[in-house]
C-alpha cells in the first residue's frame, strides 16, 4: 500500500538545496590533497598521479555521452591523441608554449567529435561501437603512418609548457592536473543535476520523450560528444606535457577499453565514480607489484564481477552501507525515527 | 465555432502492404476535447504517431493552423505546440518524478546546438532551478501527484500516466494528445485522469483523447470520432455516436 | 594484383567468413553482437600454438583442446555474464555490449598472462605446397577452404532442417514472443553461443598457421568479422561469406596498391559508407508482414 498522506513537497525547496555541494567539494579536495601528497615523493609517483588524472579526464569526458546519454561512440583515443599531438606540434613546429596546444586540441577534437557524431547519428548500440572502433584503429594508423606530421612510431617531443617567462616543472603540471580533475569532476556533478543533465539522462532511457518534448535528440547527442571530446583532449594534453612526448602507442584501443570500464567500476551515479575507477586502473596496473604482469587481468576480472554482481559500481556499494549506518544511528538517537 | 488548431486531411499510412490508416480526415478546435475511439488495430495509435511525426505518412497533409507539419517529432512539437503522452508510459524508471516532469519546462533551452551548449555550461555553473521546481510543484499539486522525489519505478500505472500528463502540460501546449490514458488503470488511476482532464480543459488547449474505453471517453468529450479498419466511420456528438449504427457495427458486429 | 595475393584473399576471406558466420548465428539467435568471438578464436589458437611450441604436444590434440576451450568459454560467457545481465536489465542493449566488451578485454589479458605477450607461431595441419601457375598454394589453405565450405553448408542445413535451427530465428526476431510460444529460448541462445565459439575456435586454429597469433590479434579479428557482417548483411546464411570475401579483396588490394595505412582508412570508410547507404548489407532480410 502506498500512503496517500505524503505531503506534497513544499514550495521553494529545490531538491538541489538538499544536495550538499560544499561537502562534495571538500571531500573531493581532501582526496586531491592525498593524491598530491602521494605525488610529492619519488619522481615516478608524479607520473602515476598525472596518469590517474589523464585517465580521470578521459573517463569524465565519456561521462556525459556514454554514462548519462547512453552513446557508445568510442573513438576516445583520437581525442586524447589530438590533445597530446596539438601540444607537441605547437611547441616543436611553431615554437610556442605547448599550453597553446590545449585550446587547439579542445577545438579540433570537439570538431572531429561533431563530424563523427553527425555521420553516425543514426547508429546505436553494437553498430555504433563497432564503427567508432574502426575509426579509432584508423586514427592510430594515421599517427604511425604520417611520419612527416606526427613523427611516426617514435612520436614527437612535447616541450615543457611555459608562460610569462616561467617554465612549468613536472611538479607544477601534476598540481595543475589534480586541480583540473577536481574542477571538472565538480562541474560535471553539478551538470548532471541541472536541466541539461536531466534531459541528457532522459535521452538514454526514453529518447521519444525528448523528441516529443520539442528537443532534438540528435543535437543533444552531438553536443554531448563534443563536450566529452574536449575534456578528453585536455587529458591528452596533460599526458603529453608530463611525459614530454606524444607517441602512437599511448593512444591505442586499450585506453578506450579502460575508459569504458572505469565509470562502471567506480559507479555510474556520480562523475566521481569515473575518477575512482581511474585510480583503481593505475593502482592495478602499476602500483601492485605482486600482480606484476597480471594487473590488467585482475582489473578485467574485477570489471566482470562488478558488471555481474554490483551494477552500481563501488560507489553504489557505499550507498546501502551509508543507509544502514544512518538507520542504525537514527535507531539509537532518542526521538529518532526508528524503523 | 472556435478556430481549427489541428487538421488532418486524406492521411494514409500502410506497413508493407497493410493499410493501417486510410484517407483519414480530422479536425480539432481550440478548447475542444475530441475523443478518438475504435477497437484494437483500428489505426488510432498509427494516426497519433503520424501526426506527431514518430511515423511518416504515405499521403495526406497535417496542418497546425495553416502551417503544414513535416520533419522529425521534435520539430513538429516545437512548431505545433504539441505535447503527448504514450500508450506505454515512457518514463525513465530510475529517475525521480520531478526529473521526469522537468523536461516539459525546458525545451526553449535546447532549440539550437548553441543553446544546448550554453545550457550545458550554465547547468554546470548553476544547476538549481527553483522557479521551475515551483512550477512543477504547483502542477503536481493540481493533478494530485504526491511525493515528487520518488523514483518512477515505484509508481502504479495510473500514477505513471499522470506523470506523463504533468510533463506534457508543463510545456503549455496548444494541442495535447493523450494516447490511451485510461488503459490498464485501476479505478483510482482512472479517477485521477478524469480529474486531470477537467484541469486541462480549463487551460483552453485542444485535447485529443485516444482510447478504446468507449464509455469513459464518451462521457468526457465534446465530440467523438470512431475509427475502424483504418478509416473514420463516424464523427459527431458523443450522444449521437453512441446511438449510431456504425458504433453498433464496430463494437457489436450486429446489423448493417 | 599478382595471383599469389588472390590466394591470400581466399584465406583471409574464409577466415573472416567463419568469424562472421559466428556473429551471424549469435545475432540471429540472441540479437547480440558477440564482439568477443575474435578473442575467443585468438584464445583457442594461442592455447594450441603454446602447447605445440612450448610443450611439444601433438598438433591435433592441442588444436582440439583449443577449440573445445573456445566453445566452453563462449557458452560460459552466455551463462555466467550475458544472460544474467540481459535478464536484469530487461533486454537493454548497452549493458550487454559492455559485458561482452569486458569479456573481450578479459580474454585478451588472460591470454597475455597465460601464453605470454609475444606472438606465437601457428603450425599447419597439412604442410604440403602446391604450385598452380605462378601461385603457391599451401595444404593449409586447402584445409581452411574445405572447412569453411563445410561449415557454411552445415549451418545452412542446420538452420533449415533441424528444429533448433528453425527456432533460432524466432528467438532473435522477438525473444518475448518466442518465449510466449513455448520456444526454449535459453537453450537456443546457448546453442547459438556454443556454435559461434566452435566456429571461432576452428577459424583461429586454422588461420594461426598463416601469420601467427598474439594476444592482441583477437580485436583485429573481431573487427574484420564485424566488417564482413556489415558488408554482407544478415539476409542469408551465405551473406557473411560474400561480405568476408569482398572485405578480404578490398583489404589485400589496398595493401598491395597503397600500403598498410590505406587498408585501415578504407576499412573505416567502407563500414561508414555501408552504414550510410546500405545499413542492412548487400543481402537484406526480406520484410515479411
Amino acid at each position: 500500500m502506498t500512503t496517500r498522506t505524503t505531503p506534497v513537497a513544499a514550495r521553494g525547496t529545490s531538491p538541489l538545496a538538499r544536495h550538499r555541494w560544499a561537502v562534495e567539494a571538500v571531500a573531493a579536495a581532501v582526496f586531491a590533497l592525498a593524491l598530491v601528497a602521494y605525488g610529492s615523493g619519488a619522481s615516478f609517483r608524479q607520473d602515476y598521479v598525472v596518469l590517474i588524472c589523464t585517465y580521470s579526464l578521459l573517463a569524465l569526458g565519456m561521462y556525459i555521452p556514454y554514462i548519462m546519454s547512453g552513446s557508445l561512440s568510442l573513438a576516445y583515443n583520437a581525442y586524447l591523441g589530438i590533445g597530446a599531438y596539438a601540444c607537441g606540434l605547437i611547441s616543436t613546429r611553431a615554437g610556442w608554449s605547448s599550453l597553446w596546444g590545449v585550446p587547439i586540441g579542445i577545438v579540433l577534437s570537439a570538431a572531429i567529435a561533431v563530424v563523427l557524431g553527425l555521420a553516425t547519428r543514426r547508429l546505436t548500440g553494437f553498430y555504433l561501437a563497432g564503427v567508432t572502433l574502426l575509426f579509432a584503429v584508423a586514427f592510430q594508423v594515421f599517427l604511425l603512418d604520417r611520419v612527416s606530421l606526427t613523427g611516426g612510431p617514435v612520436g614527437m617531443p612535447v616541450r615543457r609548457p611555459h608562460a610569462f617567462g616561467y617554465t612549468f616543472t613536472r611538479y607544477d603540471i601534476m598540481i595543475g592536473a589534480v586541480v583540473l580533475v577536481w574542477i571538472v569532476g565538480l562541474l560535471l556533478s553539478r551538470l548532471r543535476q541541472s536541466p541539461f543533465g536531466v534531459v541528457v539522462r532522459l535521452r538514454k532511457d526514453v529518447p521519444q520523450v525528448v523528441e516529443s518534448s520539442g528537443i532534438s535528440s540528435g543535437t543533444i547527442g552531438v553536443v554531448s560528444l563534443a563536450v566529452g571530446a574536449a575534456i578528453g583532449s585536455v587529458g591528452g594534453s596533460l599526458f603529453g606535457m608530463m611525459g614530454g612526448v606524444a607517441q602512437p602507442e599511448s593512444f591505442g584501443l586499450h585506453i578506450i577499453f579502460l575508459a569504458i570500464f572505469m565509470p562502471l567500476l567506480g559507479g555510474q551515479r556520480s562523475p566521481w565514480g569515473a575518477v575512482i575507477g581511474a585510480v583503481l586502473v593505475v593502482v592495478f596496473t602499476f602500483e601492485l607489484h605482486i600482480l606484476s604482469d597480471a594487473g590488467t587481468l585482475f582489473f578485467a576480472i574485477a570489471i566482470l564481477l562488478v558488471l555481474r554482481f554490483a551494477p552500481l559500481g563501488l560507489l553504489g556499494l557505499g550507498t546501502p552501507l551509508l543507509r544502514l549506518l544512518t538507520r542504525l544511528r537514527m535507531g539509537r538517537t532518542p526521538g529518532g525515527e526508528g524503523s | 465555432m472556435d478556430e481549427i488548431l489541428l487538421s488532418c486531411s486524406n492521411v494514409s499510412k500502410s506497413y508493407g502492404g497493410v493499410a493501417a490508416v486510410r484517407a483519414v480526415g480530422l479536425e480539432l478546435r481550440a478548447g475542444e476535447i475530441l475523443g478518438l475511439i475504435g477497437p484494437n488495430g483500428a489505426g488510432k495509435t498509427t494516426l497519433v504517431d503520424v501526426i506527431t511525426g514518430q511515423q511518416t505518412a504515405d499521403t495526406g497533409v497535417i496542418r497546425i493552423g495553416t502551417v503544414s507539419l513535416t520533419g522529425p517529432p521534435s520539430r513538429r512539437a516545437r512548431l505545433a505546440g504539441f505535447a503527448r503522452t504514450f500508450q506505454h508510459p515512457q518514463l525513465a524508471l530510475d529517475m525521480t518524478v520531478r526529473e521526469n516532469i522537468l523536461i516539459g519546462a525546458v525545451p526553449d533551452r535546447f532549440s539550437s546546438p548553441w543553446r544546448v551548449l550554453a545550457s550545458a555550461f550554465s547547468g554546470a555553473a548553476r544547476p538549481a532551478t527553483p522557479e521551475i521546481d515551483d512550477r512543477i510543484t504547483d502542477l503536481a499539486a493540481e493533478l494530485n501527484i504526491s511525493a515528487l522525489d520518488r523514483m518512477c519505478a515505484d509508481l502504479t500505472l495510473g500514477e505513471q500516466r499522470l506523470v506523463e500528463v504533468a510533463r506534457a502540460l508543463l510545456r503549455g501546449p496548444t494541442v495535447l494528445l493523450l494516447d490511451e490514458p485510461f488503459a490498464g488503470g485501476d479505478p483510482r488511476g482512472v479517477e485521477g485522469m478524469i480529474h486531470a482532464l477537467t484541469r486541462i480543459v480549463e487551460r483552453g488547449c485542444g485535447v485529443l483523447v485516444v482510447d478504446h474505453n468507449v464509455d469513459i471517453v464518451a462521457s468526457l468529450v465534446d465530440r467523438l470520432v470512431l475509427m475502424d479498419q483504418g478509416q473514420v466511420v463516424f464523427d459527431g456528438l458523443p450522444t449521437a455516436a453512441m446511438a449510431s449504427q456504425e458504433m453498433r457495427t464496430v463494437y457489436f458486429g450486429s446489423g448493417t | 594484383m599478382p595471383v599469389q595475393l588472390w590466394v591470400s584473399v581466399v584465406e583471409l576471406g574464409c577466415f573472416a567468413g567463419l568469424i562472421a558466420l559466428g556473429f551471424f548465428l549469435v545475432l540471429r539467435g540472441a540479437d547480440v553482437f558477440m564482439f568477443a568471438l575474435g578473442p575467443l578464436a585468438m584464445f583457442g589458437a594461442m592455447f594450441g600454438a603454446f602447447q605445440v611450441s612450448r610443450n611439444g604436444w601433438p598438433l591435433p590434440i592441442a588444436a582440439l583442446i583449443g577449440v573445445a576451450i573456445a566453445v566452453a568459454l563462449s557458452g560460459l560467457t552466455e551463462l555466467l555474464i550475458v544472460r544474467p545481465i540481459h535478464r536484469r536489465t530487461g533486454g537493454q542493449e548497452n549493458p550487454s555490449i559492455v559485458a561482452i566488451v569486458a569479456i573481450l578485454f578479459a580474454l585478451e589479458q588472460l591470454a597475455g598472462t597465460l601464453f605470454g605477450r609475444t606472438p606465437l607461431p601457428g603450425t599447419p595441419f597439412w604442410s604440403a605446397q602446391f604450385r598452380w601457375g605462378e601461385a603457391v598454394i599451401s595444404g593449409q589453405s586447402i584445409v581452411l577452404v574445405a572447412v569453411t565450405v563445410l561449415a557454411f553448408a552445415g549451418v545452412a542445413l542446420w538452420l533449415r532442417r533441424s528444429a533448433n535451427g528453425r527456432m533460432l530465428r524466432a528467438v532473435g526476431d522477438n525473444e518475448h514472443a518466442a518465449r510466449t510460444l513455448g520456444v526454449p529460448v535459453d537453450r537456443i541462445r546457448l546453442i547459438a553461443f556454443c556454435l559461434a565459439g566452435l566456429l571461432a575456435g576452428v577459424a583461429g586454429s586454422l588461420f594461426a598457421a598463416k601469420a601467427g597469433v598474439s594476444f592482441t590479434s583477437g580485436l583485429q579479428w573481431t573487427l574484420v568479422g564485424f566488417l564482413a557482417v556489415i558488408v554482407g548483411g544478415l539476409g542469408n546464411v551465405w551473406a557473411p561469406l560474400v561480405g568476408a570475401v569482398l572485405v578480404a579483396t578490398l583489404q589485400t588490394w589496398s595493401v598491395f596498391e597503397f600500403g598498410h595505412a590505406m587498408r585501415d582508412y578504407l576499412t573505416f570508410a567502407v563500414a561508414f559508407l555501408f552504414f550510410a547507404f546500405r545499413p542492412k548489407g548487400i543481402f537484406q532480410t526480406k520484410v515479411r508482414i
